[in-house]
């Protein structure tokens, strides 16, 4: 037996909660686009790489950032351009030439790189003291240092030390803990 | 009233995100131009994801509604707690060829392959996406996946923190209440509580008459997602549920009035809690553990069921050398059941206990890289009913040009006999003496022979993705089924009083269906967004018709998005005709008339936390009879649909 009616009951409830609605502040939930996201962490990983001591011609030498890859993406990493880190201000550079982008301290590789350039970059950065960072499955497992993956609609990244330590480079051990480590 | 020009949004530029720290980052959200198109485009299947987004623009209030916008899907609402949903033909209540997962729970029962929809809910606010994927997904999913698979999917619990309050009421939603509130302890742990509430009215017979069809449910249910480490995260979820379900059943007897009308009342309920435990290896590898329970209860006068299931899933992913991908996996199913025996049906035996085990392996080799791929797997899996069914497929997929994809595949598939297909005895059909004709009782009857029916698709499929805004989907297929369920001639027997008539169950139908289907997605302006689906289906049965196959089906939402918070959303659908088992006309099938119809939903975003919804659903061609029951309900008109909903955020 119903002893009210629904529809006033729930009139009733609506306004309450129009109400509250209206007065309380939801929890920011952070949201932004991809690439603005991982050049904000790209930028972190900056602070937490040491270069050995001769890496660098002189104390004003800026730390080099290619962006190797096109397209609009790119600009999120532009926004780095002269942001100072430890002393040195980033230049970012965007290129599609793999000659040229070997020539700078970080390399962004794309993951529209097409399988056969992904390989000749990997090879002829080997032996070079640079800090390859991609976005293309299985990257870390096969000669890059960071790659960055995704779960949950949230980014995530793998970092092969073992790669790193190969290059000379030192990654801080905050950096690590938030990792999945990769042999 | 607070007026707000747009919607606040939240998304940051570089800029600002450099001021957060590296552990800050983890935990935001990452948005891609393109991203639903993208992931779709890579897929050697006819896949369709039905977003968020989607769901709240359509003003749906359940799964099987938003399954309309589905190409290839066929939903048809039987009365108002039921449906029959099926993909690529064979509609019905029972349709045993579609596997339905809930956060990767199967919701399939056993007692008749299919699944239990009034049952089957969630808050949809808080659903992430569904997936459907028209075609058999065996290898992946297992047997029953015959036509088809839906994945539904809800969001993390870290995607669904602060609380949540929407209230409605229309005049066939009656009432509908739920609430969610989500919380965090540390950074990595996310949690989330919901309760819901639904009461709906019954729908009228053709006649006009109720149909007492009205119906209420109750639901709550948490979820609990951490992340322990980067490399493990773990996910533990449950749900409880109680209902009351109203049908009017025609229950048959070999006495006056043999078909006799009965006001059952339905007593639903069940629950279940699940953990899933996934590691990262790396970028490419990974594995899954997965554990649940799932139980359920449900008296009605066809039959009262108690089941519980047991499912154990473990999955690895895993590159090989620097072209391959291996996916492999193991599962043991352990499913439980008690029924009682009614007037009309007679289960035997009462109890059972069955297990499956199963195994499954996939490689995807990169033939040309970034170019062409083939995917090879099968499935193998041994059941209490009939042993062991090994289910290939083979699947290529080419990147012609960056906006030109297409792929191919051919599949075997098997559904496996339900409880009732191998151990039931239902009478279902009863007619009074009309001299010399005596009194007809007429059974169908179960067979330990039962075999599995038996499918082998063949598909084709094209992608074309310009730019962002614009995508078109085709799918094309073939499908040739083998061992269908059909009915042997009857067996008579003379009983004190009448005749009883018994049809057994057998596999001697065999045919083909074939057709096409065709998804395109148009954001014409930032103010005019077109969704269009449409799917032809033709059909060839060797013992005649199964029903359920309309040869025509369209649907198209126009998505306006006008000023102040304003949204107006249309959805025209059009279903050609078919035809039903319907045990209640003389030729055993009744006609259903083709139909279009429209929905309109006007929503109004008073402040980014308040929105007021109204939504009307079959505004035109209402009161039309969209589906039959095959036995136990006549036909049930569905009808014009208004409610009002107010959803608060805080």
């Amino acid at each position: 037996m119903r002893f009210f009616s629904p529809f006033l009951s729930l009139k009733y409830a609506g306004c309450c909660l129009l109400i509250a609605g209206l007065l309380l502040q939801g929890p920011a939930a952070r949201a932004a686009e991809e690439y603005a996201v991982k050049a904000a962490f790209v930028f972190n990983f900056i602070k937490f790489t040491q270069w050995p001591d001769d890496h660098f011609k002189d104390a004003s030498s800026p730390i080099r950032l290619c962006y190797l890859g096109s397209g609009d993406s790119a600009k999120h990493f532009f926004a780095l351009d002269g942001k100072p880190v430890g002393g040195r201000k980033i230049k970012v550079h965007q290129t599609e030439d793999l000659t040229i982008c070997l020539n700078h301290d970080i390399i962004f590789v794309q993951n529209r790189l097409p399988q056969a350039q992904l390989n000749r970059l990997i090879s002829s950065s080997r032996d070079r003291c640079i800090l390859t960072i991609g976005e293309t499955e299985g990257f870390a497992g096969r000669g890059g240092v960071i790659n960055f993956f995704s779960a949950d609609a949230r980014l995530q990244f793998e970092i092969n030390p073992g790669t790193a330590r190969e290059k000379g480079i030192k990654l801080s051990s905050r950096l690590l803990k938030l990792a999945v480590i990769v042999e | 009233m607070l007026f707000y020009s747009a919607p606040a949004s939240y998304a940051q530029e570089t800029g600002d995100l450099t001021g957060l720290s590296i552990e800050e980052l983890m935990g935001v959200k990452v948005t891609s131009v393109g991203k639903k198109a993208q992931q779709l485009s890579d897929s050697p299947a006819a896949v369709f994801v039905i977003s968020n987004e989607d769901l709240r623009r359509s003003g749906v209030t359940s799964i099987p509604e938003a399954l309309r916008m589905v190409p290839g899907i066929n939903v048809a609402r039987l009365d108002s707690n039921k449906w029959a949903v099926n993909a690529r033909g064979f509609n019905s209540r029972f349709s045993a060829q579609l596997l339905v997962l809930i956060d990767g729970r199967s919701v399939y029962t056993p007692t008749f392959s299919g699944v239990y929809w009034e049952v089957n809910d969630v808050m949809l606010e808080d659903v992430d996406r569904i997936e459907v994927i028209r075609g058999p997904g065996a290898t992946l999913w297992g047997a029953n996946a015959v036509n088809g698979v839906i994945n539904i999917i809800t969001k993390s619990a870290e995607d669904t923190q602060g609380g949540l309050v929407s209230a409605g009421a229309g005049n066939i939603e009656k009432t509908m209440g739920a609430a969610r509130y989500g919380g965090s302890i540390g950074g990595d742990t996310h949690w989330r509580l919901y309760a819901k509430y639904n009461d709906r009215d019954s729908f009228s017979y053709e006649t006009g008459q109720d149909a007492g069809d009205d119906w209420d449910m109750a639901r709550a249910g948490f979820r609990l997602d951490s992340r322990l480490n980067p490399e493990n995260r773990l996910t533990v979820q449950g749900d409880l549920y109680t209902g009351d379900i109203n049908q009017t059943l025609f229950l048959a007897q070999p006495s006056p009035p043999y078909m006799n009308p009965q006001a059952v009342d339905t007593d639903v309920s069940g629950g279940n809690i699940l953990a899933r435990w996934k590691r990262t290896i790396s970028s490419a590898s990974d594995i899954a553990l997965q554990v649940y329970y799932d139980g359920y209860e449900r008296t009605e006068d066809i039959i009262d069921e108690e089941r519980d299931n047991i499912d154990i899933d473990f999955q690895h992913r895993f590159p090989l050398g620097r072209r391959q991908d291996i996916v492999w996996g193991v599962r043991y199913r352990f499913t439980s059941d008690e029924y009682v025996n009614s007037s009309i049906s007679d289960m035997d035996p009462l109890e059972r206990e069955d297990h499956l085990y199963s195994a499954f392996i996939q490689d995807e080799i990169a033939i040309v890289p970034d170019r062409l791929s083939l995917t090879l797997g099968s499935k193998f899996e041994h059941n209490d009913y009939t042993g062991t069914e090994i289910q290939p497929s083979g699947r290529l997929m080419w990147s012609a040009a960056d906006a030109h994809k297409l792929w191919w595949s051919v599949s075997r598939a098997v559904r496996t006999p339900s409880r009732a297909e191998t151990d039931a005895s239902i009478s279902y059909f009863a007619s009074p003496p009309s001299p010399p004709i005596p009194t007809l009782l007429v059974r169908v009857n179960g067979s330990p022979e039962f075999e599995s029916e038996e499918l082998m698709a063949y598909e084709f499929g094209y992608r074309f993705i310009p730019m962002p805004r614009f995508s078109l989907d085709l799918a094309f297929f073939y499908n040739d089924y083998d061992r269908l369920r059909a009915l042997a001639a009857p067996v008579q027997t003379i009983q004190p009083g009448y005749i009883q008539q018994d049809l057994i169950l057998t596999n001697n139908n065999g045919g083909e269906t074939y057709g096409a289907e065709a998804a395109a997605v148009f954001s014409v302006t930032d103010y005019l967004k077109l969704n269009l689906a449409y799917a032809f289906l033709d059909y060839n049965f060797e013992k005649g018709n199964v029903g359920g196959c309309p040869r025509n089906q369209f649907s198209l939402r126009p998505q306006f998005t006008l000023g102040h918070g304003l949204e107006l959303d249309l959805w025209f659908r059009y279903v050609d005709t078919m035809e039903a088992n319907y045990m209640f006309s003389n030729t055993g099938w009744y006609e259903v008339d083709d139909y279009l119809t429209m929905d309109l939903r006007l929503g109004w975003k008073i402040t980014p936390d308040v929105h007021v919804d109204i939504v009307g659903q079959n505004l035109i061609n209402s009161n039309r009879v969209e589906y039959t029951q095959e036995a136990f309900n006549q036909a049930n008109e569905v009808e014009k649909s208004l409610f009002a909903k107010l959803t608060v955020r805080f």
